[in-house]
């Protein structure tokens, strides 16, 4: 088992499907991506400014959606996004140019978001979806310019990240990992840390239990 | 462009159970993919490039503080507690009571006139005092003891017995005259006296050790001390009970003797004197 704070890359077994990519915009996933170019990688493992730069520009936005919707607020996700890069730089020459970056990316977050559950902060600072917030919902805007649809997706993202935010960490975690992020089970028990088993177990108990809370805020 | 990748296949044991159960992944599922503000983006950018990570690096950092306080306040709340600990335990210090006599008394190399004042803020904490002249001194540690130097005395007197811990308290006469007795709040102490030839341990009395050129002798008014002579090769502890005296000689023969006079009446007045301030 990897050391959960030790940002070294992930083995190939867990990086399948890092092909399928991206999502469109508002959640969608509608295009397919490259796999990141290996020249470039070995680049961004040199510490290449542009290199770095584009590496950044590619995947800061998987960092800060993921820790968004584990963290629900968006200083706390800024914060964690912060982290997790400065984690990226100080171990970009462990980088495998071989594998796609963003599972390892993704666990790297998942960590960092550990941390800052299991801080007696995020407990007592803790509160509904920043959706509410106007920066945060002009960042959710679907770009369709029309404001109805988007007050209406609006309150519907605020439904269902606060949803989300009621549930248990390690149920939220699952959740959010497979629904929002598009990982396996098999990646996310790694990331976890426990068996493929118990992660699907345990998203099925997500899945319940977020049915439960969304069935009561409606 | 987000890196969200597309959705794995269901797996066994793992699917929605019911319409509710669907209709939550796919709300999950059509989340928006958040987007951090222009300002974040360019400074992060900027510092992820160059490396400098140094003017603001957050992210669990603050959070982080909590794990480390704990690290940080245990040990200095311990350092607190001790050093009040420390504090609160420390006995009294010694008080002048009397100092009459034409003469003068050194303490720590300082010499002092009996009735300058600063003489009482020196003895505080005990010291090498020294009585030179005609002066007698009388000093109390309030509860505690009571210590009286006669003419000519020199003794290395310690502060009084901690409150709770470091209940010991100690004399060592070179030369000369001293009388001891303790007080109610002594209770659980022990005083030990010592000279040339005896070393002196009482728990609670009213006692002279009287520090000849020959030998010394331990006068017991009251209670009862363990008296050894020091140096010596086998177990020598006799036990001097109240209204006798103890003589050691230099070449190391001791006698037990009944108590003379002089010794109890300055005994006595050395209780008068203190009796206020020991509370007996």
């Amino acid at each position: 088992m990897r050391d959960p704070d030790s940002p070294s890359h992930p083995p190939v077994s867990s990086v399948a499907g890092a092909e399928r990519l991206p999502p469109g915009p508002a959640g969608g996933r509608t295009e397919e991506r490259p796999a990141p170019d290996r020249a470039w990688l070995e680049r961004v493992r040199a510490g290449e400014p542009d290199a770095l730069g584009q590496f950044y520009d590619r995947y800061l936005d998987l960092v800060f959606g993921l820790a968004w919707r584990l963290l629900g607020e968006r200083t706390l996700a800024e914060d964690a996004a912060s982290e997790v890069f400065l984690k990226v730089h100080r171990a970009a020459d462990r980088l495998d140019p071989a594998r796609d970056p963003a599972p390892w990316l993704a666990t790297i977050t998942t960590n960092v978001c550990r941390d800052v559950w299991r801080s007696g902060q995020y407990r007592m600072s803790r509160r509904a979806a920043d959706v509410h917030d106007p920066a945060a919902a002009a960042t959710l805007s679907s770009g369709r310019n029309d404001p109805e649809a988007d007050t209406l997706a609006g309150e519907r993202e605020r439904l269902v990240q606060e949803a989300l935010l009621s549930l248990p960490v390690p149920l939220r975690a699952s959740i959010v990992l497979h629904d929002y992020q598009g990982m396996d089970h098999r990646e996310i028990a790694d990331v976890l840390h426990i068996a493929h088993d118990a992660a699907r177990k345990r998203y099925s108990r997500a899945l319940a239990a977020l049915a439960e809370r969304l069935r009561g805020r409606r | 462009m987000s890196e969200r990748r597309a959705l794995p296949p269901d797996e066994p044991g793992a699917r929605p159970a019911n319409a509710g159960e669907q209709a939550a992944r796919d709300a999950v599922r059509a989340l928006a993919s958040p987007r951090a503000g222009q300002g974040f983006r360019s400074r992060l950018r900027h510092e992820f490039t160059t490396g400098r990570f140094g003017r603001h690096v957050p992210g669990p950092v603050p959070f982080a503080v909590w794990s480390t306080r704990p690290r940080v306040l245990v040990p200095l709340a311990a350092g607190l507690l001790l050093v009040a600990g420390v504090t609160l335990n420390r006995g009294p210090d010694w008080r002048l009571v009397a100092a009459a006599g034409d003469g003068s008394v050194t303490v720590n190399g300082m010499r002092f006139a009996p009735d300058d004042p600063a003489l009482a803020s020196r003895l505080g904490r005990g010291g090498h005092v020294r009585i030179e002249g005609g002066v007698t001194l009388d000093v109390v540690a309030p509860g505690v003891a009571a210590v009286t130097l006669a003419p000519g005395a020199e003794l290395r007197l310690s502060s009084a017995p901690g409150r709770w811990w470091s209940r010991g308290m100690r004399a060592d006469v070179v030369v000369g005259d001293a009388y001891f007795t303790t007080g109610r709040a002594f209770h659980g102490a022990h005083l030990d006296v010592s000279t040339a030839e005896v070393n002196v341990r009482a728990v609670g009395t009213a006692f002279a050790v009287l520090c000849e050129p020959g030998g010394t002798c331990v006068c017991v008014m009251e209670g009862s001390v363990r008296v050894d002579e020091a140096g010596a090769a086998h177990a020598t502890a006799v036990e001097v009970p109240e209204g006798m005296r103890r003589i050691v000689h230099d070449g190391g023969h001791g006698q037990t003797l009944p108590i003379l006079d002089d010794s109890v009446a300055r005994l006595r007045h050395q209780r008068e004197v203190s009796a206020p301030l020991l509370g007996r």
